[in-house]
């Protein structure tokens, strides 16, 4: 069984959404994941690093 | 698992720190960072015990399917970059480095896959964010981290230390690199000569 990338949810067949060569459990989990990506240069600090 | 390896290794030291950079700035540094001269001649390659050889693992792909190496590397020679995460700066730009050199790989017959100790949601982050077109896996509980014995601590933290490894279709080691500190790492142009000569060394 396929698990959610965001929530790690066991998902059911029909209710599985892929994108980004991932798999998500809703819409809602789609749009997070989205987010996240949007925000990585926030999330990755590209000033700092080790 | 596997191999007792031998570290030796030729070190470069690039200690550049980036400023506030966008993805457009990395790349272009990783353009800029293509000119520099390789300097490895043939008898400082790594070597890993008497066998050389490389035992299988299973890996999870980001969207839950397995990942066995032998089965993905097939008949081609494999290049496996071991990075510290995603929140590695030098290892964004090496990864970056890396998928623009794809085609001159693929020419070798060389397929790359790339682990860290991250999570598959920062793993799978990471690859959609830097477009990268190779396999960006998760080894969160550092299995194949340690089986290749790289692993370090960064902040209390285990991680990978930063490697590569050319794995022939007959799964020898034929060719290893592995970074002591946090920015000790090839450039593409060094990766793409050196396993170059790795390949005409072993044919």
């Amino acid at each position: 069984m396929k698990t959610c990338i965001i929530c790690e949810a066991k998902i059911d067949l029909d209710k599985l959404i892929e994108k980004h060569e991932v798999h998500f459990c809703s819409p809602e989990c789609l749009a997070k994941y989205e987010e996240k990506l949007k925000e990585l240069d926030k999330v990755i600090d590209w000033d700092k690093c080790c | 698992m596997l191999l007792g390896h031998r570290r030796a290794a030729h070190r470069r030291c690039h200690s550049e720190r980036s400023g506030a950079m966008s993805r457009n700035q990395l790349l272009a540094i990783s353009k800029t960072r293509q000119s520099l001269i390789p300097r490895f001649p043939r008898d400082d390659r790594v070597v890993t015990d008497q066998s050389n050889l490389m035992n299988n693992f299973i890996l999870q792909n980001n969207d839950d399917s397995p990942l066995d190496l032998y089965q993905y590397q097939g008949d081609k020679n494999l290049l496996l970059i071991f990075f510290r995460g995603a929140w590695c700066n030098v290892c964004k730009k090496q990864l970056i480095d890396v998928s623009r050199i794809m085609e001159e790989l693929a020419a070798q017959r060389i397929k790359v896959l790339a682990i860290s100790s991250d999570t598959k949601l920062k793993s799978s982050l990471l690859r959609t964010f830097l477009r990268l077109n190779f396999p960006v896996l998760s080894d969160a509980d550092l299995a194949v981290i340690r089986a290749f014995g790289l692993e370090t601590e960064d902040n209390g933290q285990s991680i990978s230390k930063p490697a590569i490894f050319l794995v022939a279709p007959n799964h020898e080691i034929v060719y290893s690199y592995i970074g002591e500190r946090h920015d000790d790492r090839l450039s593409a142009e060094e990766i793409l000569n050196n396993v170059k000569i790795s390949l005409n060394q072993k044919l």
